[in-house]
């Protein structure tokens, strides 16, 4: 069985909460959260050979794109 | 390793890294420009130090350094001007308020109140019947 792809998030650049709305989105690849102390460590178990380069960079941009987009949301207007 | 737009950048394969100073631009200017960068490349922020911002940017294609160096000096470029946005939209908060207000208040409307008043001057007032002593007596 091939090695998880883990990615590592720093929690003051990325909000658990917008990475867990990210992952549900990647569901089929079968991704696993782990917070720790400083970093936001995703697991994906579940990922195609053809799929390990590309994964981790396009599970970043919309670990990104929600995290402003909900920071945005919750900022004062 | 080049220096592009003040910003110390290292180039590799498909990827351009360099750091922001988060004392220079705040967490949600650099996200500011990271949002606009999405779309065209892989984007992923790091933390190497306190205050300090480690950009990563991906070509999602085969790209060269001449493309990569451009990548990361766009993205310097947006920084100064998310950066700027944000000063005057701080600096105008004030007048857009006032503008605001000043359209709120001033449609050519009646407000509720004139429209009251309208009203009961409008209608017969039927008189209370009250005698007031002031008022001289026919006799």
């Amino acid at each position: 069985m091939a090695e998880p792809v883990r990615l590592r998030f720093s929690r003051s650049l990325y909000a658990p909460a917008s990475i867990a709305r990210a992952a549900e989105r990647f569901a089929a690849f079968g991704p696993s959260i782990v917070d720790a102390e400083a970093d936001v460590l995703v697991l994906f178990s579940e990922v195609p050979e053809r799929l390990r380069d590309r994964l981790p960079d396009e599970f970043s941009n919309h670990a990104l794109f929600q995290t402003i987009v909900d920071a945005r949301e919750q900022a004062p207007q | 390793m080049s220096d592009v737009n003040g910003l110390t950048t290292d180039l590799g394969e498909r990827r351009a890294r360099f750091e922001v100073d988060e004392s220079i631009y705040a967490l949600d200017t650099i996200q500011g420009a990271a949002y606009l960068f999405l779309d065209r490349c892989y984007v992923f922020l790091d933390r190497p130090a306190d205050r300090r911002v480690a950009v990563l940017l991906k070509a999602k294609g085969d790209a060269d350094e001449a493309t990569l160096e451009a990548l990361a000096g766009e993205f310097a470029n947006e920084l100064l001007n998310q950066a700027l946005r944000k000063a005057v939209g701080a600096s105008n908060a004030k007048i857009r308020e006032f503008i605001l207000a000043k359209a709120f208040f001033s449609v050519d409307a009646p407000s509720s109140i004139d429209k009251l008043l309208a009203e009961l001057d409008a209608e017969e007032m039927e008189p209370l019947e009250i005698p007031v002593p002031w008022e001289k007596s026919d006799g």
